[in-house]
């Protein structure tokens, strides 16, 4: 079970590594032309920064690429050297590598990461994402703005937030965009701000669609089709070129679905994947389907149905507190049974990356819940999603493949 | 920091003027309390008169005394002398009849800077953990460097690995000498590093080259600490793994120098500990 | 010391201390685990605010509920929980001041006996439009608490509850000053002992108990031993089987910058604003901890402290796992180390084995920094 990438069954799967090489060119061709570049962790509204002209750089991606291009754990080397404790997010030691240390590696992936004139975090799934930038703005002296957002676990069990909750991302929102006015000099296009708000919300809409799909029999796409095409979704939200590129993978999904095109000659189990996949080796994802086992659904970054407003500035803010966005230990939980029920699944692997801690930590209890109350069998698997020194190829293997056998034999599939 | 006047003649009936009459000059001794492993260094102003190394389970109060009783016999000194003594290392506090203590990072800057005074970067390699210091030429450690806490030794790793790869450290060293780049090992933690060594050799690997990479991720895991504190020249190491020549080389490549190894690593730490005796002579 | 040994007793039989006082007065205890949460509030409807603490090194079954590689202090204080030593809480009220505590609020819900559990939300960021969310936090925290209690806290109540907890600010600050004394009068294992008993009681209890311990601390002429002058900063929020290991090896901790010492009562709350405002102000803008930003305030207090009470070196602990702080570890170390203080960072574990492995450490770091050689 070496370490290897992902085998993809749709054509905009295979398509979508071009949206990852564009982004990073398009940052380092504004850079040399002196456009902004702002660095920015996802969940900043896209619109308000494509609005702006902003070429958008994202770290927490760069984890993931460098770990998929196998140079990941050097730029970590390189952080830990600098006193940055190993138990640390490993996005973030990537790039604090790269930041500090960019000789580690001869040649960064896709260039590395264009230098900033702008960083922009919201305050919103852990701590780590504000303290990181608090540094880099240091580092780097660049001006940093962070969005404070009220803690989303509050919202989930009730759907929906308070006026108080509602106000302070709204406030926030705007204190962004007067940021953004005063430090780029310019004023901020409402007219191409609406037009974007309803660019994304088509997509959204869209990438439903697609997820309704996926709960057909057999799964018109695997795992690996979706971590590829996530991209888009997480980066360009609010652009044209992203409802147009999961208007084609829809298109692509839908046409499979009604030829019942499936992963595997014969689909004979369906798992879930939950949990950050592990960037360095994608591969594990196509492991079952040797035995007719299909990676059907995975239970992060989904985009998941909620509540509107004509209001943009509501409506973004209805946008981060939705009820399936919580991370809040029960809201994980509930979302992975539901997961299961709703997309037939017979086994779950949590993939748990042990630099993430607000990510992974309901995934014990999301095995309890899966086991005793569905007698779903679950796996779950050691290691970490950018760093590869801590994976045990010996121990995946060994428990993978006692997992599928009982998955197999609870479905009575002979081997 | 008091020096002693060692040219104050020594009232006649004590140690000092015993030894002066010898000829063997003033003794001082210091002993190292390890954790597996018990190292006595008896020296003069010039020289070091004994040496000892000794793995046991003994506690540290009884196997001083052994020690020391066992130094006495050797240097041929009358049995009821004494000599000032400085304890150091985990279970210092047990040595009770020791005068002086001081702490074990400490004393291996001062032995090995006594050992080659152009010293300025120590990296001490020892069975549960390693550490790196940097040292002023007056003789203060400057900086510090322990491996944090979940990578693993480098003498309980590489004993393990002799266990995996089936060969002594000396075949070890032959085995991957030559041998420009190793088998990418990447697990830091031993157990799992174990594992991947193992389906590298099923996978048809040869020994050789994975005895490289063993090194090779042994010396990445010093680096860590090395980088922390800076390499400035002399390097010296010091630790009963610095006998392993095979990973010496490897570290030497990797720093792109050659680095200094005492001729007995594992005493420095007792050295520095009798170094630090030396400045309570004079009472008997 | 007569009155040190009433502290000590506290924090060793905290449970029975909880409920005896539950019992006699008929009133609701809320735990809490961390100094965000606006205690005045609860002591205004006549409630007991308790900090929840762990055992060292103790952990239950909590990992077939949460998986290692987490803070070991929280899975600590669940496995009291789920060991039902905390069943005689009324409520729970948990902050959201750092990922692994905030998401406890399920943990406990769904597998503790603990009736009730409120999710404090505490602002990331100190800023005029925080300032306003976190007052209406603070409305609903009233709210639920009136619920809890069937009823109402007035504003005069609560402003009494201020000035109580203002008087006992004033009396640890005064506690703590006598620190500056070389040698301090009284240790880093006493003082934190004293602090950890006092977030255990009514605050007017550790007024007058802490007013009998500063005229003997005052007077206390029997020699302490010495130590290296130490500031300790990072995460710890009960353990006390760290202090009396540092001082064991050589340390005196003259200072502080932990949440359950100096950040914990350094400000006082504005009598003059009304009580919520003042409340929300103060607790807002008190020292930050590691996670909230803007973080200068924290860094120009450790050092303040470090000057103040003539530190000679700083031991940063940081427990494992927490990323705020260990984030924020070079950048503060690296500070202090220019501004002439040497620093050491210790990975802790709450275990006391997980001490004894970094005592060679802490030997050498306080050797070199005394300058003993």
């Amino acid at each position: 079970m070496a370490l290897k990438g992902s085998s993809k069954n749709l054509q905009t799967a295979m398509e979508a590594y071009k949206w990852v090489k564009a982004g990073y060119s398009n940052a380092h061709r504004a850079k040399e032309e002196g456009r902004p570049v702002a660095w920015l962790m996802f969940g900043v509204p896209l619109e308000i920064i494509y609005t702006m002209g902003i070429a958008p750089v994202f770290p927490e991606n760069f984890g993931a690429l460098a770990a998929a291009k196998r140079v990941g754990f050097q730029y970590c080397e390189a952080a830990e050297q600098e006193g940055f404790n190993k138990q640390i997010c490993s996005y973030a030691r990537t790039v604090m590598g790269l930041t500090i240390h960019p000789e580690a590696v001869e040649e960064a992936p896709s260039g590395g990461l264009a230098l900033p004139d702008l960083l922009i975090a919201p305050t919103m799934v852990c701590d780590l994402r504000q303290k990181w930038f608090e540094d880099v703005a240091r580092r780097l002296n660049v001006p940093a703005f962070f969005m404070s957002v009220p803690d989303h676990d509050l919202t989930w069990r009730t759907g929906r937030p308070e006026k108080y909750q509602m106000d302070l991302f709204i406030s926030e929102t705007k204190d962004l965009i007067r940021f953004l006015e005063e430090s780029l000099k310019k004023k901020f296009d409402y007219d191409e701000f609406h037009q974007r708000m309803r660019w994304s919300n088509e997509t959204w809409d869209t990438r439903l669609e697609i997820l309704e799909l996926r709960k057909n029999r057999p799964a018109p796409m695997a795992s690996s089709d979706y971590f590829a095409t996530i991209y888009p979704g997480m980066t360009g939200l609010g652009t044209k070129e992203a409802l147009d590129f999961y208007k084609r993978m829809l298109e692509e999904v839908k046409d499979r679905a009604e030829k019942k095109i499936s992963v595997v000659p014969e689909e004979k189990f369906r798992l879930m994947w939950s949990g950050i996949p592990m960037w360095f080796n994608l591969g594990l994802i196509n492991y079952p389907e040797q035995f007719g086992g299909v990676m059907a659904i995975e239970t992060n970054y989904q985009a998941l149905p909620r509540e509107r407003s004509n209001d943009p500035f509501e409506d973004l803010a209805l946008r981060y507190f939705h009820k399936n966005a919580s991370i809040a230990v029960d809201s994980q939980v509930d979302l992975a049974m539901r997961f299961a029920e709703d997309f037939f699944i017979d086994g779950v692997i949590l993939s748990y990356t042990q630099s993430c801690r607000p990510f992974y930590i309901f995934q014990a209890e999301a095995r309890n819940n899966l086991q005793e109350k569905m007698g779903i069998p679950c796996l779950m698997l050691e290691s970490d999603m950018a760093d590869e020194r801590v994976y045990s190829e010996g121990q995946v293997r060994t428990r993978m493949d006692a997992f599928l056998e009982v998955v197999m034999k609870q479905k009575g599939i002979k081997e | 920091m008091t020096t002693p006047d060692l040219n104050k003649p020594s009232a006649p009936g004590t140690l000092s003027h015993w030894t002066e009459e010898q000829g063997k000059g003033t003794l001082f001794s210091g002993i190292n309390i390890g954790t597996e492993t018990v190292n006595l260094v008896v020296m003069n102003e010039d020289d070091i008169l004994h040496a000892h190394t000794e793995v046991t389970e003994e506690g540290g109060f009884i196997v001083s005394q052994r020690l020391l009783e066992q130094a006495k016999r050797k240097l041929m000194l009358p049995a009821q002398s004494r000599m000032t003594l400085a304890a150091t290392g985990i279970g210092k506090k047990t040595v009770t009849f020791a005068q002086k203590q001081s702490s074990d990072m400490v004393c291996h800057a001062r032995g090995a800077l006594w050992l080659f005074p152009e010293a300025r970067t120590v990296l001490d390699i020892g069975a549960s953990g390693n550490r790196a210091m940097s040292v002023s030429k007056a003789g203060k450690v400057e900086k510090f460097a322990l491996n944090s806490k979940c990578a693993s030794g480098t003498g309980s790793f590489l004993w393990g690995m002799t266990k995996v790869i089936e060969a002594s450290f000396e075949e070890m060293t032959s085995l991957s000498s030559g041998i420009e780049h190793g088998t990418k090992i990447s697990n830091y933690c031993a157990v799992f590093a174990e594992s991947e060594v193992i389906s590298k050799i099923h996978g048809g690997e040869p020994k050789s080259r994975i005895v490289a990479g063993i090194y090779d991720a042994v010396v990445d895991r010093l680096m860590e600490q090395l980088n922390r504190v800076g390499i400035r020249e002399e390097v010296v190491v010091t630790g009963g793994v610095a006998r392993n020549t095979g990973l010496i080389r490897a570290l030497e490549r990797r720093i792109g120098r050659k680095v200094r190894v005492p001729q007995d690593p594992q005493i420095v730490g007792a050295l520095g500990a009798a170094l630090f005796a030396r400045v309570n002579v004079g009472q008997e | 010391m007569e009155s040190f040994n009433q502290f000590k007793s506290i924090v060793e039989s905290r449970h029975d201390v909880a409920v005896k006082w539950k019992n006699s007065t008929g009133g609701k205890v809320f735990g809490q685990f961390c100094r965000y949460v606006p205690e005045e509030l609860i002591h205004a409807g006549g409630g007991l605010p308790v900090f929840v603490l762990g055992q060292i090194g103790e952990f239950g079954n909590v990992d077939k509920f949460v998986q290692e590689n987490t803070c070991p202090y929280m899975r600590s204080c669940y496995a009291a929980g789920l060991a039902g030593e905390y069943d005689y809480l009324d409520g729970l009220v948990v902050t959201h001041a750092c990922d692994m505590m905030s998401k406890m609020h399920d943990f406990w819900r769904n597998r503790t006996k603990v009736p009730s559990v409120f999710l404090l939300d505490f602002p990331h960021k100190i800023n005029e439009s925080s300032l306003i969310y976190f007052r209406n936090v603070l409305d609903r925290f009233r709210g639920y608490l009136e619920e809890r209690f069937q009823a109402e806290i007035t504003d005069g109540a609560l402003k009494e509850s201020i000035q109580i907890y203002n008087e006992y600010r004033r009396l640890l600050r005064d506690l703590y000053a006598l620190r500056r004394r070389d040698p301090s009068p009284i240790s880093g294992l006493e003082i934190h002992t004293v602090v950890l008993a006092t977030l255990l009681v009514r605050k007017e209890v550790a007024v007058s108990l802490l007013k009998d311990l500063l005229k003997e601390v005052e007077e206390r002429r029997d020699s302490r031993p010495g130590g290296v002058p130490i500031l300790v900063t990072g995460t710890d929020v009960d353990n006390l089987v760290l202090y009396s290991f540092l001082e064991d090896c050589g340390a005196a901790i003259v200072a502080d910058d932990v949440c359950t010492g100096s950040r914990y009562f350094w400000k006082p709350v504005d009598e003059k604003l009304k009580p919520m405002d003042a409340l929300a102000e103060r607790y807002l803008n008190n020292i930050p901890c590691s996670r909230t930003s803007p973080s200068e305030e924290r860094y120009a207090h450790i050092q303040e402290l470090a000057r103040e009470f003539k530190a000679k070196g700083v031991i940063m602990p940081i427990m494992d796992f927490c990323d705020a702080h260990m984030f924020d570890a070079p950048y503060v170390l690296d500070q202090l180390n220019k501004n002439g203080f040497p620093t050491l960072k210790m990975e802790i574990d709450y275990t006391e084995g997980g001490l004894e492995q970094l005592r060679p450490n802490v030997e050498a770091f306080l050797e070199i920094i005394s300058g003993e050689e």
